[in-house]
């Protein structure tokens, strides 16, 4: 356990936030996770997110960069 | 509801910033790209270097010449202009790409009918044959398009192999970038001149 998640609340970002935050960072900086199911992705995702529904996001949590600020939807 | 479950999870695991967006991507005002995680990467099956740079460079070609085609076939002075800077931009890009990697073009040239983001280019010419071409027509497609490419490079960076394409695909990620912000920065130039 992480002393950090005592105080840590649910931090919430609008969609005009994220934008802002993606058009002054490189892609690199950042990681956008979808969480939803494949066929709501395929339909339309946010440029560049990876999908990972949520079911299996504790079975691949490799797949992601814990020190990269990640923006969840 | 999901993507609180999954921040918590993210939380739990230690992640040291995570962001839930609220409203979900509904609420999302923004280019949005389309098409499974695996769209448009049928092209880059080759697991070599060369061949994955010059799909690359036969896309962004692709692209230049729907810009000139549609250009031909539009008669308005405006947008013609429009889709000519776009192909110039298109240029500069290929030039960008070359001077990067000198000798990854000598040789054989790959042809693609497939654009960037791996769309259909006759299917696009057909959609206009139809109707009149505008700036706005011109500036959505290029956003459309541009919005794909940044999402199947990302995807690219994200499967490659070797360090050399991670790098290359990271590359065009940005350049993909780029040219988005041009094309917004067009987009409000067209709104602001309706609005005078």
């Amino acid at each position: 356990m992480n002393w950090r998640n005592l105080f840590a609340s649910d931090s919430n970002m609008s969609p005009a936030d994220v934008k802002i935050f993606m058009a002054e960072h490189n892609p690199e900086e950042y990681q956008l996770l979808d969480v939803r199911q494949p066929k709501e992705y395929e339909k339309e995702h946010l440029p560049g997110a990876k999908l990972i529904p949520v079911k299996e996001l504790a079975d691949r949590l490799d797949e992601l960069d814990s020190t990269k600020p990640t923006f969840v939807y | 509801m999901r993507s609180k479950a999954a921040a918590q999870l993210l939380r739990k695991a230690d992640f040291q910033q995570i962001y839930n967006m609220k409203g979900g991507i509904i609420a999302y005002e923004g280019g949005k790209a389309v098409g499974d995680e695996a769209f448009g990467i049928e092209y880059f099956v080759s697991g070599d270097f060369s061949d994955v740079f010059r799909m690359s460079y036969a896309m962004e070609e692709g692209l230049q010449q729907l810009y000139l085609l549609l250009a031909e076939m539009c008669d308005e002075r405006d947008v013609k202009h429009l889709l000519g800077r776009l192909a110039k931009f298109e240029e500069g890009h290929k030039a960008k790409m070359k001077a990067l990697f000198p000798a990854e073009l000598t040789g054989e040239q790959v042809s693609s009918d497939s654009l960037e983001g791996g769309f259909d280019r006759q299917q696009l010419l057909n959609h206009f044959q139809s109707r009149k071409v505008t700036s706005d027509d011109v500036i959505q497609l290029g956003m459309m398009l541009e919005t794909q490419a940044f999402d199947l490079y990302s995807r690219l960076a994200e499967k490659a192999d070797t360090a050399e394409a991670k790098d290359f695909f990271l590359f065009m990620v940005g350049e993909e970038k780029q040219h988005l912000k041009f094309l917004s920065d067009e987009y409000d130039k067209v709104i602001g001149a309706g609005t005078q």
